[in-house]
């Protein structure tokens, strides 16, 4: 669903991403982990389409997202850290407007569904987005991936300023999706977050891919110890 | 994706009160300006109405002096006004040559604050040619006047530019462009719409709104649809030039801030800058001789005419033997001599009058050469001539009463020469000054040039960026 292969990306002098190859195949949560700077989210921009790469090859759903963006978004939901919706519309007109603009067309009682599939309370339904929390427009963000049918979701740091209970709703609604089959690419810094809900991890450092694992074969322990190893934190450790 | 953007867009706009503060602004300058451009031609209406009804009080007066002198009766009337003269008629009785406005003559006061709309070619003297122009308020001159057409010139494009200016950068700004951008769709088609769908609001604001306004004001603009479509088809092609000038900023820059520079800027150099440096061009190149001097000049033509009469005279006469015949050259006169020396004196001073006009033509011409530079300048001159305002149309006017002065002239003068008496039943028969619109109406060659030069505009700066799906810097 979801492939690199030995994507570079340079900014002059600067190596943003370094040889960067994975697969993220259906029904798989791949999280990259790193400090700021890493080349998490210009992974994900490249995947986007927002950057091209300097050289490489990066796929969604075996479409190019150099030669066809448009064709690789038509299955692809993204949802960046701090997800932006039209303030002064609702959440069933923003999600009305997005699905349109995807090509798809549902009424007003399949919005709804999609928004209550997303966990977002049915009051808040036709409520302007300007009233809403961090947490209920990522919803409307997964609504959408849910009305698109989405094979891939790209996650920038999804999690970050939620409240635990939020963050423990929106991973309930990633492992939903990830049984679904769809394929997911989450960048984040939260260890915890990554080893509970991934299948794969991969710690970047400058760009590069430093360590890539199944999930199930690490403790949070290991993956702290290699995460502050590649991080050059030897010396610190979380109790 | 255009139904779901008009939709959404219309949404958008409606919440935000965008469309009902340009609504109550447009409709309110629009309102204020057709009031102002009434009361220019209301005032104008009411000076020619004045003058009708002088002239009238004084013919009246006039016929019933002539019916006494008919019937050998007493009049009190000394003997050099006594109308059966026919020089008295063509003195102290001109006709009336009056420039009655158009129906949409308040669309644009254009000239028409400079010149007069009422001349009485007396048959003596041609000081009425001289002076055209009326004493106009020279703060009025300096900042124009709050008519239609500045409303539309210079208004409306501040207003698409408020409108337009941030229709990508606030998507940027707001964050909401990075789930666009990660959408199916193209951007560039997507911003298109979005500005295509704005100027298809604002047109229709602006179109309809017009029409109320003018309708409210003037019924008579609907006696000729061809100039009210003309002036629907200009404004349309005008508001979508700045409407493309805006979507190439927003594509090209996409930073709120620096679009507003940018627009605001190119908004000056349109409606400002390009236009007084294309008139001062004008005058430099072709400076305007001094009136002063040429009326000097004419006076000392004049006065060596009078010298030299007696001989100019019989000249005169041997041009025209047909006046001589039936006249005794002993009883020749003051008018004899004076239209004897007329054809001398026009003569001599036609080259000091056609230098002033043709260097005038020369700046006409060379700021019709540069119209294309500016559709500012496109504007005005095509409101100018849908108002009949414009300064063709004053040239012109200008030329019908040398025209009927001439008229006016020939009419009168056989009558003296030939020892004729002015009567009752001549004065039926008297030519009488009708104004015709001789100008062409350019109108449609100026939409079809406003709409080029957007055209041109717009796939010189924006069409290779259609075929660009993603704008990547922006986000």
């Amino acid at each position: 669903m979801i492939t690199t292969k030995n994507i570079i990306k340079k900014y002059g002098d600067f190596t943003a991403v370094n040889n960067l190859s994975f697969d993220v195949k259906a029904g798989e949560i791949l999280c990259l982990l790193g400090a700021n700077g890493a080349g998490k989210s210009t992974t994900i921009n490249i995947l986007l389409n927002f950057v091209n790469p300097t050289s490489g090859i990066a796929e969604i759903n075996g479409f190019s997202v150099v030669e066809n963006p448009i064709e690789t978004k038509k299955d692809l939901t993204y949802i960046p850290e701090n997800l932006m919706l039209y303030p002064i519309l609702s959440a069933m007109e923003n999600l009305d407007y997005f699905t349109k603009l995807s090509g798809n067309k549902f009424n007003a009682s399949e919005l709804k569904s999609f928004l209550n599939e997303a966990g977002l309370q049915e009051e808040a339904h036709e409520n302007r987005v300007k009233t809403f929390s961090k947490g209920m427009r990522q919803k409307v963000g997964i609504a959408l991936a849910i009305a698109k049918k989405s094979k891939v979701l790209l996650l920038d740091e999804p999690t970050s300023g939620l409240d635990p209970k939020s963050s423990n709703e929106f991973m309930e609604l990633l492992a939903k999706m990830k049984n679904d089959g769809v394929a997911i690419l989450m960048a984040t810094h939260d260890l915890f977050r990554a080893k509970e809900i991934s299948t794969h991890i991969g710690i970047m450092r400058s760009g590069s891919l430093e360590n890539y694992s199944n999930s199930s074969n690490l403790s949070l322990k290991e993956l702290e110890t290699i995460y502050l190893d590649i991080m050059n934190f030897k010396n610190v450790s979380l109790k | 994706m255009f139904n779901n953007n008009l939709l959404y867009e219309f949404k958008l706009l409606l919440r935000s009160s965008w469309l009902l503060i340009l609504l109550i602004s447009i409709v309110s300058l629009f309102a204020f300006a057709t009031y102002n451009g009434k009361k220019n031609v209301e005032k104008r209406l009411y000076d020619i109405s004045k003058m009708q009804m002088e002239l009238n009080k004084k013919d009246s007066t006039m016929l019933a002096t002539l019916t006494k002198i008919e019937k050998n009766e007493k009049v009190d009337v000394p003997y050099w006004q006594l109308p059966s003269e026919p020089m008295t008629i063509g003195f102290r009785h001109p006709r009336l040559a009056i420039m009655q406005p158009e129906a949409l003559s308040f669309l644009a006061t254009g000239q028409s604050d400079m010149y007069t709309h009422f001349k009485s070619p007396s048959i003596y003297g041609n000081n009425f040619a001289l002076d055209y122009s009326e004493m106009i308020n020279p703060v009025q001159l300096l900042f124009g006047n709050f008519d239609l057409a500045y409303v539309i010139i210079y208004i409306l494009p501040l207003f698409i530019i408020a409108f337009t200016y941030n229709v990508l950068s606030k998507e940027k700004e707001l964050g909401t462009l990075q789930l666009l951008s990660a959408q199916p769709i193209s951007i560039i088609t997507w911003i298109l719409q979005k500005m295509a769908i704005r100027y298809m609001m604002f047109i229709a604001i602006v179109i309809s709104s017009l029409l109320v306004i003018v309708a409210v004001f003037s019924l008579d603009v609907f006696s000729n649809p061809s100039n009210l479509l003309g002036l629907l088809l200009i404004v349309s092609g005008y508001v979508l030039f700045w409407f493309i000038v805006s979507y190439i900023v927003n594509i090209k820059i996409n930073d709120s801030s620096r679009n507003a520079l940018t627009l605001i800027g190119v908004w000056l150099m349109i409606v400002m800058v390009l236009p007084a440096t294309i008139n001062q061009i004008g005058s430099s190149l072709y400076p305007t001789p001094s009136r002063l001097k040429m009326i000097n000049e004419i006076r000392l033509v004049k006065k060596e005419n009078e010298k030299k009469q007696d001989e100019i005279m019989n000249s005169y006469l041997r041009n025209h033997p047909e006046l001589a015949q039936e006249s005794d050259k002993e009883k020749f006169g003051f008018w004899h001599k004076y239209f004897a020396s007329e054809k001398v004196m026009e003569e001599r001073t036609k080259p000091l009058l056609s230098e002033y006009d043709s260097q005038l033509q020369k700046q006409q011409n060379l700021i019709s050469t540069f119209k294309y530079v500016s559709p500012a300048i496109l504007m005005q001159q095509s409101l100018n001539n849908i108002a009949g305002t414009s300064e063709k149309h004053y040239n012109d006017y200008k030329k019908q009463v040398f025209e009927f002065s001439d008229e006016w002239r020939n009419y009168l003068v056989p009558m003296l020469f030939k020892g004729k008496k002015f009567t009752a039943k001549d004065y039926e028969e008297v030519p009488n000054f009708i104004y015709k619109n001789r100008i062409m109406n350019n109108v449609w060659f100026n939409i079809l040039t406003i709409f080029v030069i957007g055209g041109l505009i717009f796939f010189v700066f924006a069409g290779k960026s259609l075929r660009t799906p993603y704008v990547g810097r922006s986000l």
